[in-house]
């Protein structure tokens, strides 16, 4: 049973499900915990439901316009990035609340998405089943998409490590980051383009509608625990790399979609911290 | 430098989309002044500290710190926000906190220097919470989190302790203690307090002002309770010294029209 267990781990497609997870796990553990301080989760719900929208619209413009390179994953950065821009911007901030932003944009990108997707010829082009976009379909990734992925955490976390104090500063307390001279609008629009980003990589694991655990259920079961922003980045990502782990191989067992089997194992590690971990102050 | 006016503020209005929140506004923080300035919630008394920051531009007036534009002269400012505007369970400890005050001009990969962390520690000492400087801020108390933010101010040494309500969620004991710090720390710096409670300020400070919508000022050199209700118009808890006389060198005498809240 255990030998027949492990050889599944020879397999090039499995082999790629696990790095892709083990990505996803250090990239959502790390913008989680910015997501979760920062109280964006429900924003970060909106980029990842935006992008669905940019999805749709790439395969519409590979049919259309006979754009083979125009892959879905580019459409979603695409997306990702600009909702992230709109969501930072003091500009909207202004003129519509921000919880009502969010509403808009994310039911907005949903409508557009199916729209998009139901103008595309199917019989040209191989369109993902909306089903497997929402909730991952981490068991067809291509080898392309998981470059891309590694580029992007890779990336991602370059970033936050060069960024880290400036970022401290601005998401503990933005009055002060702009006594100390940072500029504060450059760093959120930084801030809400690598959420942004982290959610695209999140998709290709759980899918659109199973971003916000990935981002948010590590992190917060770390918060319990830590006292410092640093500890706790690197223990959500643990807590991230753990249960996807526990997540894909029992799907693998189970014959399960891995996406609701990795969130699944995260709630489940999240009771019991809820019980013992610390209160908020 | 040492000898230029730490605060010159001159017909300053300002206010949000062409909606001045104070009107003319004149105002002189010398070396070593203990400057309180009270007035009620919407008086204007953070769009006043903004312009002092050079946060906000005035619509019309001058602001100068040591002779400059704010903007320019910010790094001498210690600047102590309302602590309700940040985060209480964000992780972060104590000595993280104070670190934040020795970030500025620094490079993005730049860390912390054994010497910011010596003045972080001093800082601390000065504060009396160098024991608690590994301890996360969410578990302080009231009095403890706003000395941990005095500390993040101090250990920029600045020439000027700005406070926005620095004992709003303190007992009285304990805002007694922050006033007999700041007084302490008057050596060195000239401090501003903005607050909405005179409270036990009244015993420290070297000038008084109220600010609402215009800057009104007196020139009896007494401040009593009922002075400070009529002529004022604010909300004044005077709780020091009842039915005593309170030394204070005042302002110089204002206009009274226009006194409205």
């Amino acid at each position: 049973m255990l030998g027949e267990f492990a050889s599944l781990f020879s397999f090039p497609f499995v082999q790629r499900m696990l790095i892709a997870g083990l990505l996803a796990s250090v990239v959502g553990g790390v913008l989680g915990t910015y997501v979760v301080i920062n109280r964006v989760v429900v924003m970060s719900g909106g980029i990842a439901h935006i992008t669905f929208g940019g999805i749709g619209l790439a395969y519409l413009l590979q049919d259309k316009l006979d754009w083979g390179w125009m892959d879905p994953m580019l459409g979603a950065i695409v997306f990702a990035l600009a909702s992230g821009a709109i969501f930072s911007s003091d500009f909207v901030q202004n003129r519509v609340r921000q919880d009502s932003t969010v509403g808009l944009l994310w039911v907005i990108g949903m409508a557009a998405g199916m729209l998009f997707l139901n103008f595309v010829d199917k019989t040209k082009i191989t369109v993902q089943e909306p089903a497997s976009i929402l909730f991952g379909n981490i068991l067809l990734i291509e080898p392309l998409h998981l470059y891309i992925l590694a580029g992007l955490a890779l990336g991602i976390i370059a970033i936050v490590i060069v960024f880290f104090r400036d970022l401290k500063i601005l998401t503990f307390d933005e009055e002060f980051a702009r006594v100390s001279g940072l500029n504060v609008s450059g760093l959120n629009l930084l801030l809400f383009s690598l959420i942004a980003l982290t959610v695209v990589i999140l998709i290709k694991v759980v899918g659109v509608i199973l971003v916000i655990a990935m981002l948010t259920i590590p992190a917060t079961i770390a918060s319990l625990f830590c006292k410092k922003l640093s500890t706790t980045m690197a223990v959500a990502a643990s807590i991230g790399l753990i249960t996807t782990f526990i997540g894909i191989s029992s799907s693998l067992i189970f014959d399960t979609p891995p996406g609701p089997m990795i969130v699944l194992w995260m709630g489940g590690f999240f009771v019991p911290s809820f019980l013992i971990g610390r209160k908020l102050g | 430098m040492k000898d230029e006016v730490p605060i010159q503020i001159e017909g300053l209005t300002a206010g949000y989309n062409d909606n001045p929140v104070i009107t003319d506004v004149d105002l002189t923080v010398e070396q070593r002044d203990f400057v309180g300035i009270i007035g009620p919630n919407g008086g204007g008394k953070t769009t006043l500290l903004k312009s002092i920051l050079g946060l906000l531009e005035p619509m019309a007036g001058v602001v100068r710190v040591f002779g400059r534009p704010p903007h320019e002269t910010r790094d001498r400012i210690g600047y102590v926000p309302q602590y309700a505007t940040f985060d209480e369970d964000y992780p972060i400890t104590v000595k993280e906190v104070v670190q934040m005050g020795r970030r500025r001009g620094k490079g993005l990969l730049q860390g912390y220097s054994p010497e910011d962390e010596e003045e972080t520690l001093s800082a601390l000492e000065d504060v009396e919470m160098v024991n608690y400087s590994d301890e996360p801020i969410s578990e302080l108390s009231g009095g403890q989190k706003q000395r941990v933010f005095i500390a993040r101010a101090l250990v920029s040494d600045p020439d000027i302790l700005l406070l926005d309500e620095p004992t709003a969620s303190v007992d009285r004991k304990l805002e007694k203690g922050i006033y007999s710090l700041l007084n302490e720390l008057n050596e060195r710096a000239a401090i501003v307090v903005v607050t909405h409670d005179i409270g036990v300020m009244s015993a420290y400070v070297s000038k008084v002002a109220c600010l609402s919508q215009k800057m009104f000022t007196h020139n009896e050199p007494y401040l009593e309770p009922d002075m400070l209700e009529e002529a004022y118009q604010c909300p004044v808890e005077l709780i020091t010294h009842a039915g005593e006389k309170i030394p204070h060198r005042v302002l110089e005498v204002h206009d009274h029209a226009g006194e409205e809240d």
